[in-house]
């Protein structure tokens, strides 16, 4: 794992630049609700990037995220609508994401298909059999109070989804730097074969991070349906390009065992705060696609500028096994 | 030996699909192998199908490329706002197709001067791409003049020109595959980048060539495709990306590179098609369609991975032991894995 603090100083040097500007030309923007409003987005887009981090830490890629997110944000939401609790909603949310990341772990690891396929076939078979299973989509509304809680309550001021955030930024921050595990999730990540060689069951530590993601969009969708206080089919739209753009624009690892806790919540408050400045200063709000899409492309050239900086050879990528160990 | 069984393996695997589907669908429908039908199932995934053939360029060299969808979109709209705008429609038609170009030259260059993964840089521009489309268009449609349809709707002698577009799409660039020495250099650098570097080859210049290529034929679909339905929007070809890469992957192309053919791309476009075409004649819903296509994608990935190393360790036991072919019995698969090969 590499100390290389500058992608993420990069990044809060854009983000100080946006924030100026807005205060210059959209003083409405610092409004205490606007603000609030603004964290919980960025609360709930870092608990998606906290999962794909993971997923992208050791190499593989999960385009099957937006389709597990749909999944167990309607599971969560049935269960509510049916009268369960708000803890046991977000259990059973919880425990379909984590299913379904462990369909995928399987297909990769057992199955030893490349994530590319494997999530790419799951993406349709899930997506496919939510609508089915649905009977052709779903539109939950008037879900119970203590439900939407999760979403639009506050503890001390501060939103609830904020602290679902916190929480978990903490816990991951821990068990990356602090525990074997994150260790031998980045040792996979940077050289499966070393890792392999060093003990490690570098096909455990890749499932497991399938059915951290899912638990990971599990959460996420929960808080966001809660939020909404609703759930559609389509929930999960526009999740999996989110997903890759937050865990690639926060230095994750695209040249092998990289990443950090601290680059997801500034790419995270990076995309959302674009988003939401865009509408401050009267842009068209249709050029946050095409945004993202750059803030990617100049996260990877940050990253290409840097490792040649630092003399490192260049190793692409990890995302394809084989491209990485042939190079 | 171990190579033969994978190179012959997709065709095998695709015809036997191919049957399964036709038999399937002609016992679900008693429309399904009428001529027409078959034609207009063949005739709605011809933008597709080019597309696929653009994919395999830049897959067979070991490379992704995700925005093909994008700029599918793109190029579409690039089309209609100039035909809106007035000028002459032969000239938008190709500013289109150079739309097209640039996009796949734009992410040749990142992948091949900056030694970026493919997958990342074109998720990148599938966003870039698809919100650029979606800014300059304002989200509107823009309708393509009559005086083009003929690329879209036409017919000559019974056959539907985008057909007949992807056919000769797909008959170029097979010669150029197959039987010229870029093709022979895509295929080298996608095996082994490494030897062709020692071999003085540029391989910068043959990877932007396959990005180029991808782009060039997204362009070429869009033009079949915004022709077909007289307007161009930019949602178009959602999901197109992940469409190709299926087609591509069932097609019995590796991912790592190097391996596959045009044949297993084409004869996976058509197996696809008959199978959403079939579904669709029989009222099954698209949702329950979306699945069989993902299953397929994963069942034939399975096979593709597995298939061979049982048939080798089956072969390996006959020669050996000098036991009758008992395959079932080889539960342990004895060829290395593929990152110890690599």
């Amino acid at each position: 794992m590499y100390r290389d603090r500058s992608s993420q100083i990069s990044i809060a040097v854009f983000l100080g630049i946006v924030l100026a500007v807005l205060a210059l030309l959209a003083p409405r923007f610092f409004d205490p609700a606007n603000l609030g409003d603004l964290g919980t987005s960025v609360a709930i887009t870092a608990v998606v990037g906290l999962g794909a981090l993971a997923v992208i830490a050791t190499g593989n890629i999960d385009v099957s995220a937006g389709a597990i997110f749909a999944i167990s944000g309607v599971a969560g939401a049935s269960a509510a609508d049916a009268g369960l609790g708000p803890v046991a909603s977000l259990a059973i949310a919880v425990l379909t994401g984590a299913v379904l990341g462990a369909v995928n772990g399987v297909l990769v690891t057992l199955l030893q298909i490349p994530s590319i396929i494997a999530t790419l076939g799951t993406a349709s078979v899930f997506s496919g059999g939510l609508i089915f299973l649905t009977d052709g989509g779903l539109w939950i509304v008037g879900l119970p109070k203590d439900y939407t809680w999760l979403g639009q309550g506050s503890v001390l001021g501060v939103s609830v989804p904020i602290l679902f955030a916190v929480v978990l930024c903490v816990l991951s921050a821990l068990l990356l730097t602090q525990t074997p595990a994150g260790r031998r999730i980045f040792a996979v990540g940077s050289n499966a074969e070393a890792a392999r060689l060093a003990g490690i069951n570098a096909k455990l530590v890749e499932g497991a991070t399938f059915v951290i993601n899912g638990i990971a969009l599990g959460i996420a969708s929960t808080l966001t349906v809660a939020r909404l206080g609703q759930a559609q089919t389509n929930l999960g739209d526009a999740i999996t390009i989110l997903a890759i753009t937050v865990a690639v624009v926060g230095g994750t690892s695209v040249f092998g065992g990289t990443g950090s806790v601290l680059g997801i919540v500034l790419a995270a408050a990076l995309v959302e705060l674009t988003r939401s400045a865009l509408t401050f200063l009267h842009l068209d709000p249709l050029w946050s696609e095409s945004l993202q899409g750059l803030f990617i492309l100049a996260a990877l050239v940050l990253s290409v500028v840097q490792r040649r900086r630092a003399g490192r050879r260049l190793r692409p990528t990890s995302i394809f096994r084989t491209e990485a160990s042939r190079a | 030996m171990r190579k033969r069984i994978a190179d012959h393996l997709p065709t095998a695997v695709l015809v036997v699909l191919l049957v399964v589907v036709v038999i399937a669908m002609s016992g679900l429908s008693r429309h399904f192998l009428a001529v027409s039908n078959l034609l207009s199932a063949i005739q709605l995934a011809a933008p597709l199908g080019i597309i696929a053939i653009g994919m395999t360029f830049v897959v067979l060299i070991g490379g992704i490329d995700l925005s093909v969808g994008s700029t599918f979109a793109l190029s579409a709209i690039a089309i209609g706002m100039l035909c809106s705008a007035g000028v002459p429609l032969a000239l938008a038609a190709v500013l289109g197709l150079l739309v097209g170009v640039l996009c796949g030259l734009l992410n040749g260059v990142l992948v091949s001067a900056l030694g970026l993964p493919s997958i990342v840089v074109t998720i990148a521009t599938m966003a870039g791409y698809r919100g650029l489309a979606l800014a300059i268009s304002g989200g509107s449609s823009f309708p393509i003049p009559a005086d083009l349809a003929f690329l879209g709707q036409g017919y000559v002698a019974g056959v539907p020109m985008p057909v007949i577009i992807l056919v000769i799409v797909f008959a170029v660039a097979a010669v150029m595959l197959m039987t010229t020495p870029y093709g022979d250099r895509l295929y080298a650098l996608g095996a082994n980048p490494v030897a062709l570097r020692f071999a003085a080859q540029r391989s910068r210049r043959l990877t932007l060539s396959a990005y180029v290529v991808a782009g060039f034929l997204s362009a070429v679909a869009a033009l079949v495709y915004g022709t077909m339905v007289s307007s161009a929007k930019s949602n178009f070809g959602t999901g197109y990306e992940l469409a190709a890469v299926t087609i591509v992957v069932v097609g019995g192309v590796a991912l790592t590179g190097g391996r596959g053919s045009l044949w297993g791309a084409l004869l996976a476009t058509v197996v696809i098609a008959l199978l959403q075409n079939g579904l669709s004649i029989s009222f099954v819903p698209t949702e329950i369609q979306t699945m069989f296509v993902g299953g397929a994608l994963i069942l034939t990935a399975v096979i593709y991975r597995w298939l061979p190393p049982l048939l080798v360790a089956g072969r390996r036991r006959d020669t050996v032991v000098d036991g009758g072919r008992t395959s079932s019995t080889a539960t342990h698969p004895a060829t290395p894995t593929k990152e110890t090969t690599q």
